[in-house]
């Protein structure tokens, strides 16, 4: 590290919520999963691949989350992703024929079609399917350092009066982690920045160094750090904390005065899964009668009026000129950082990863050509938490507040009328879990399977993901029947082993459908230090 | 949902959706009638949860947003949950530092014994604003009751003050005479100024440049943001980056 520079800390957040369905044919809740992995991780992988090709130097941080994780690596998804790319190319072929006779839109038809066949093949070919092994690989070159999040990606805060709900959460997290990766995770993505005074106990005892937090969570503590957001704090347990940085944030994240809401974009909203007869389209959506985006979108962002035909070209241009943009101000920050510090101040910029390419189309563009510029930067480098660490050990300490990123800052997203009545129900379970562990402290056998199986219920109910849909999207349905199944479940073995009785053939369909957290052992819901 | 896929659902399905979400019709209107209503409200519904979202809810709520056409295949009675669990128990959840949300369940017998006796009895929850987390008559800052009926189960408490503790007692009121039920745990309402801060606008010029750089005026995330047509960002730099 050079202490004449400063540095930019990039931190993709890497999630979804698990969904594996093998009892159905197939599920249009996986297409959360598909769509991300062609739309967002492999070009996100092999972008990264061709600037570590071309040597261009970067480092920066993801979050996997170990629910992700299991679904990247499990076959029937796997084998379910292969089809869905399939599916999009063959539409590709009849776009490009539907198309033949307006230019503009056959270079896009030919445009799309290319890149789900490269996805083919780099899903196929270069990562043979499994692309956690590109997320290694780029670890053990040095451009990427990988971490974990919570188990299922709890909200954190409302499991406090929970103890062993967090221990769970994050043991499960950091052994998920050690399994698909093979060492321990040093940093740890809290979901949705979800920080409580003393939450960062639980993670010290797992070997976590550092996290992250809501810039308010650090400014609005009783004590004001030296640096501000711009160098970590030292929480009450020891571990780091670093803050996010909210103009670098908000520039990418806001479609209302951040880049991506330019009019030059392409807009997401209109896609031919929405626009086309049954007859045509019928084949590429779900079920042949939900209509779902297919990502063949011809339109950019402009005033609502169809015919403004999206183009590429000039679309790639302005989000070069964004990214121009943004390490200009990142620039101008550090320059003014360097007058008000005395050290280097790093600049936390966290964002989602489906950003970049899902929610963003552009984004990678943006994305690539700010990792170019940075390389060239004489007034900062990108780095990662862990190097900042190592070189600066000694920091102030300060505890953060309650906080988080959601809207308003804390948890008025995941605690709010359409949601909270899960909170009894999952309190519950919880509290029955550790009820189970000191009726069968060591149980071994069937009895353990069941009793592993009620844990994994339980946090899989947990997910912050399921309050969230509730509150925020239009069809909630399926976020209600996932909470209310993983606590049925659970409530039903809970019942069984009251009675001794155990229903194999029930528990084997249960272990197929959730079968997540295989090493997982129950008993990390005692009372039992288990660490 | 699109107005497509409800025309292709019998007018029955219709009335259970639009009785499902909450959504007034009378009884007389007709199929296209009922699909303009649902169409509306959804619209009005989708409208709501997007100006209820900042930023990065919205990327989020991308991730799970990829039909139109909401699935009303639930079945809510599939997976029953118990209606109660029989104890007497109180929870007290902190939502942000001006609200918290408390649910409790009352065993049976102890609701039976509101009921007992020549005059009805009442519960009342008695929110403890304290300086430390424990009810000692010293800790005391100050408190209020939230009268309840019997049915209630859960209650949204306005905090008056940040930096302190709180906590519920669950009561059983008789006339003049007063029963614990359970007691909640403890919350602290946290802070929402930066720390030996007063005034954020009076920051420039003090020696808190740090601070202004962090976009520290800019703490609420929500959509208030001024337009700027080039999308380039350039609020913070222009004014304190100088």
């Amino acid at each position: 590290m050079s202490i004449e520079k400063g540095y930019l800390g990039f931190v993709l957040h890497s999630h979804l919520p698990y969904v594996h369905h093998p009892e159905k044919q197939h599920c249009l809740e996986e297409y959360w999963f598909f769509d991300a992995l062609a739309e967002t991780y492999l070009p996100l992988l092999d972008l990264f691949n061709k600037l570590y090709a071309e040597k261009i130097p970067y480092k920066l941080t993801i979050s996997l989350s170990p629910t992700l994780t299991t679904m990247l690596l499990d076959d029937l998804l796997q084998t379910r992703f292969a089809a869905y790319l399939e599916n999009k190319i063959a539409l590709g072929e009849k776009e490009l024929e539907r198309n033949r006779k307006n230019p503009d839109l056959l270079k896009l038809s030919e445009l799309y079609k290319k890149h789900y066949e490269k996805c083919r093949d780099s899903f196929e070919n270069t990562y043979k399917r499994n692309l956690i092994k590109g997320f290694k690989a780029l670890e053990k070159a040095g451009c990427i350092e990988i971490i974990t999040t919570a188990a299922t990606h709890a909200f954190l805060p409302l499991y406090q009066e929970f103890p062993r709900v967090i221990e769970a959460q994050i043991h499960t997290a950091v052994m998920s982690y050690g399994r698909v990766f093979g060492k321990a995770p040093r940093g740890m993505w809290i979901p949705e920045l979800g920080y409580f005074p003393g939450l960062g106990k639980y993670m010290k005892q797992h070997g976590i160094d550092y996290s992250f937090v809501a810039a308010h969570g650090q400014l609005f503590a009783n004590k004001k750090s030296k640096y501000g957001v711009y160098g970590p704090v030292e929480t009450s347990s020891g571990i780091l904390a670093f803050s996010r940085d909210i103009p670098a944030s908000r520039a990418v994240f806001s479609t209302e005065d951040g880049y991506p809401g330019d009019q030059v974009y392409r807009d997401a909203e209109q896609d031919i899964g929405f626009d086309q007869g049954f007859d045509y389209i019928g084949p590429y959506i779900y079920d042949d009668k939900i209509r779902i985006n297919t990502g063949y979108k011809y339109y950019r962002i402009d005033t609502g009026e169809k015919g403004h035909v999206y183009n590429p070209e000039k679309a790639a241009a302005k989000a070069i000129a964004h990214a121009e943009n943004y390490i200009y101000l990142r620039s101008k920050q550090v320059k003014k950082l360097k007058t008000l510090m005395d050290r280097p101040p790093i600049i936390i910029c966290p964002y989602d990863s489906e950003i970049f390419g899902k929610w963003w189309y552009e984004g990678l563009i943006w994305f690539e050509h700010v990792i170019r510029k940075a390389a060239q930067s004489d007034d900062f480098e990108m780095s990662t938490p862990s190097q900042y660490i190592d070189e600066f050990s000694v920091n102030e300490k300060v505890e953060p507040i309650f906080s988080s990123w959601g809207n308003k800052g804390y948890a008025s997203v995941w605690l709010e009328g359409s949601n909270d009545w899960i909170y009894r129900h999952i309190h519950k379970a919880s509290e029955r879990m550790k009820e189970l562990v000191a009726r069968f402290p060591n149980e071994s056998g069937l009895k353990k399977r069941v009793l592993d199986q009620a844990a994994r219920e339980v946090l899989l109910s947990q997910a912050s993901d399921w309050p969230f849909i509730m509150k925020t999207c239009l069809s909630a349905d399926y976020a209600k029947m996932r909470v209310k199944r993983h606590l049925y479940n659970f409530n039903k073995i809970y019942d069984n082993l009251c009675r001794n009785t155990v229903n194999t053939e029930w528990l084997t369909r249960i272990e197929k459908e959730n079968k997540i957290f295989p090493d997982l052992d129950y008993r990390i819901f005692g009372d039992r230090d288990f660490s | 949902m699109t107005e497509e896929r409800l025309q292709l659902l019998p007018e029955d399905f219709l009335r259970n959706i639009a009785v499902k979400e909450g959504i007034s019709f009378d009884d007389t209107i007709d199929k296209q009638e009922l699909i303009e209503i649902i169409l509306d409200a959804i619209e009005e519904d989708r409208a709501e949860k997007y100006s209820s979202n900042n930023p990065a809810m919205r990327i989020k709520e991308r991730k799970f947003d990829i039909t139109l056409n909401e699935q009303f295949d639930f079945d809510e009675d599939k997976y029953p949950l118990p209606e109660k669990y029989n104890e007497t128990k109180i929870v007290l959840l902190l939502r942000d530092p001006a609200w918290a949300y408390a649910y409790w369940d009352i065993k049976e017998s102890d609701i039976e014994a509101v009921k007992v006796g020549a005059v009805n009895g009442s519960l009342l929850l008695r929110v403890f604003e304290l300086e430390k987390p424990e009810i000692l008559k010293s800790n005391i800052i100050d408190f209020f009751d939230i009268p309840l009926k019997i049915n209630d189960s859960s209650w949204y408490i306005n905090l008056p003050n940040r930096g302190v503790y709180y906590k519920l007692e669950l009561l059983l009121k008789r006339g003049e005479t007063e029963k614990v039920l359970c007691f909640s745990n403890c919350i602290l309402s946290p802070s929402w100024e930066v720390g030996e801060m007063n005034n954020i606008k009076e920051m420039k010029g003090t020696g808190n440049d740090l601070l202004l750089v962090a976009g520290v005026y800019d703490l609420s995330e929500s959509e208030t943001g001024t337009k700027i047509p080039q999308r380039i960002i350039s609020m913070i730099d222009s004014e304190y980056l100088e």
